[in-house]
């Protein structure tokens, strides 16, 4: 299969090349630039995403309107010194909703990514770990997992089990496991042979306190990393989902369903206020998640342990 | 050679799982499986004792092991059952909108494959230049902004602004269809849009694969006996960089799927993308199914043409 390449792929970071030991000198200052630099953009995703959170928390504290409160007087109003940020077509104040909308969106990438990456590990230590006929078995379950595009799973799922907030989490965290189990399967092949874990196993070490006790610290790095590349990804397919209206619905906000609503040419060309304050949120999100793990993946550099 | 028969080994048993996680899809939908199965025009005529005998007929009291058999002797045949909402077979109303949508994710992939190629060999060369940087995170942004964002600011610029390209659709009415420069203006958008996170992902690739081509120890030596660094990229380092770039053919194949079905609802593109959105909308269990199934074959077959092609390219990839 592919798997030689797909960990290639996801496990290179743009800004360093899978080749570490550059053929070219590099002058002190170049080389400082570049660490600063790296270390800017994690830093910058982490400030980002802590305002983020920040917000979402506070929301009911800070928020200057109900979000969900109808305003019949007040109805698509661009912004201004009432409303910040405008306000959506039956008048309810953007900033609250987009403020509001931070808590949905980010719980759902949280959550999301909590389950599966708990599905993947599981998946993939054990088959990692048993061996034999178990792994032959969950691999080729991964494989034929991974054929299908996810978001076009999620979609129909959710179109069966109906959308709202737990159920997108669910269907979202029940599919984005394959990469991680291969991933950790991976890792837990090399640590299976380290001789601190074969002298665990040789004092009677149960599977689960091997496991716990000294294969799962040792692949908590590169689940980090996953991890929040992940929310990344769940962010944007819930903002997707929403998008297409099949995902947190009316009149809870989340930023995907602002969106939505501004779908329609006729409100996208007269009120760009309406999509413009959610699209930017989600971008800068999934921005910093992908800021924050490429400077984990630097940090724990898994490149030289992710391979198979 | 060996490789890429024990490859085409695997193909059976992935298709066979990848109809199970469908089945169980399948089953998972409400409705009365039997209406799915039969022409619906045939459907009205018949009495309650009849579909029953048809149920019994069909084996639909049958175990589920059972049933999926059944099924899937009826979806390798080509019946993948009749869309609840148009009455017509699934695999026919797939088919019908399939060129479009090739049409549309081909494109992408093309533009993206040139444009992302081409600047992360850019962005190779110049490594650690303030073009690579520049390069490196404008490719974060294009993997980080969703593509129905990039769609919105499209059409809200070039679109309704500045009135270069129809707000949706493929075709103005009443122009005629086919490969006209008329739909080639509604592509416009809508492939772009669609290209853009490829495009990302082709310059990380590319410009990593270019970076350990250059490495390579042959390019030292090319380089040390006085070779021009023009020539030393022509003749060593370009053809081995474009290798790796094959499998991101296959690797990308589902994130453009998932975009289609996106980026064609905004811009009414009536490709599978729309068609999917529609039936999950309306409910239309059979083709949800019936394009789940179709979307993971496409895959499946694109990455298996990837790893042979990538086997045939470089001989020195081997089966594990």
């Amino acid at each position: 299969m592919s798997d030689i390449v797909s960990s290639a792929a996801s496990a290179t970071s743009p800004i360093e090349p899978s080749a570490a030991v550059s053929g070219r000198a590099l002058s002190p200052g170049r080389r400082t630039l570049r660490r600063f630099l790296r270390h800017r953009l994690a830093l910058f995703g982490a400030t980002v995403m802590g305002i983020m959170v920040l917000c979402a928390i506070t929301a009911p504290i800070i928020a200057p309107y109900d979000p969900t409160a109808i305003n019949l007087v007040n109805i698509s109003q661009p912004p201004g010194r009432d409303h910040l940020l405008g306000t959506d077509a039956v008048g309810r104040d953007i900033l609250s909703r987009a403020l509001y909308g931070a808590r949905i969106s980010l719980s759902v990438g949280v959550v999301a990514v909590a389950i599966y990456l708990s599905i993947g590990f599981i998946l993939g230590a054990v088959a990692g770990y048993t061996g034999g006929l178990t792994d032959s078995a969950i691999m080729r379950f991964t494989d034929v997992m991974m054929c299908f595009p996810t978001f076009v799973l999620i979609l129909i799922l959710v179109g069966i089990v109906g959308p709202n907030i737990t159920n997108i989490m669910l269907v979202i965290g029940l599919f984005g496991w394959p990469g991680v189990a291969r991933l950790v399967r991976g890792q837990v092949l090399q640590l299976r042979e380290m001789d601190y874990v074969l002298a665990a196993r040789a004092v009677g070490g149960s599977r689960p306190y091997v496991m716990s006790r000294h294969i799962l610290p040792n692949v908590i790095g590169p689940l980090t990393v996953a991890g929040s590349l992940g929310i990344a990804g769940a962010i944007l397919a819930e903002a997707g989902l929403s998008f297409l209206g099949l995902g947190v619905t009316q009149p809870t906000p989340s930023w995907g369903a602002m969106l939505n609503e501004a779908r329609n040419p006729a409100t996208l060309a007269t009120e760009p206020w309406l999509w413009l304050t959610p699209g930017i949120l989600i971008s800068l999100a999934v921005l910093s998640a992908n800021f924050i793990g490429d400077g984990l993946r630097d940090a724990f550099d898994v490149r030289s342990k992710a391979g198979h | 050679m060996e490789y890429i028969l024990r490859r085409l080994a695997m193909v059976p048993f992935l298709l066979i799982g990848i109809t199970i996680i469908t089945y169980v899809m399948i089953s998972l939908a409400p409705g009365d499986p039997v209406t799915a199965l039969i022409n619906p025009e045939e459907l009205n005529v018949r009495s309650a004792e009849e579909l029953d005998a048809i149920r019994e007929e069909l084996g639909l009291n049958d175990p589920i092991p059972v049933r999926y058999v059944l099924w899937l002797k009826e979806a390798v045949q080509g019946n993948l059952g009749y869309s609840y909402q148009s009455d017509r077979p699934v695999l026919d109303t797939i088919l019908d909108r399939l060129p479009e949508t090739i049409f549309l994710s081909g494109s992408s992939m093309v533009v993206a494959m040139l444009v992302g190629g081409t600047l992360g060999i850019i962005s190779a060369r110049k490594q650690y230049s303030v073009l690579d940087y520049v390069f490196s995170i404008t490719a974060f942004f294009g993997l980080s902004v969703p593509n129905f964002f990039f769609a919105m600011i499209g059409i809200f610029v070039f679109a309704v602004k500045l009135e270069w390209f129809p707000v949706f659709g493929m075709y103005t009415p009443g122009e005629p269809t086919g490969l006209t420069l008329d739909m080639l203006h509604h592509a416009v958008l809508p492939v772009t849009a669609l290209a853009v996170p490829q495009i990302a992902e082709y310059m990380r690739y590319s410009r990593a694969a270019t970076l350990d081509a250059i490495n390579a120890e042959h390019v030292t030596t090319a380089r040390a006996k006085g070779l021009a660094d023009r020539a030393v990229f022509r003749r060593h380092v370009f053809r081995n960089s474009l290798i790796p770039m094959v499998t991101i053919v296959g690797l990308s194949l589902p994130g453009v799927i998932g975009g289609s079905f996106i980026i064609e609802t905004i811009f009414s593109w009536p490709g599978i993308g729309l068609l999917g959105y529609t039936a999950v909308l309306q409910r239309d269990y059979p083709l949800q199914i019936g394009i789940a199934l179709m979307a993971a074959a496409a895959v499946l077959l694109a990455n298996l043409a990837t790893d042979i092609t990538y086997a045939l390219v470089d001989p020195r990839i081997r089966y594990e």
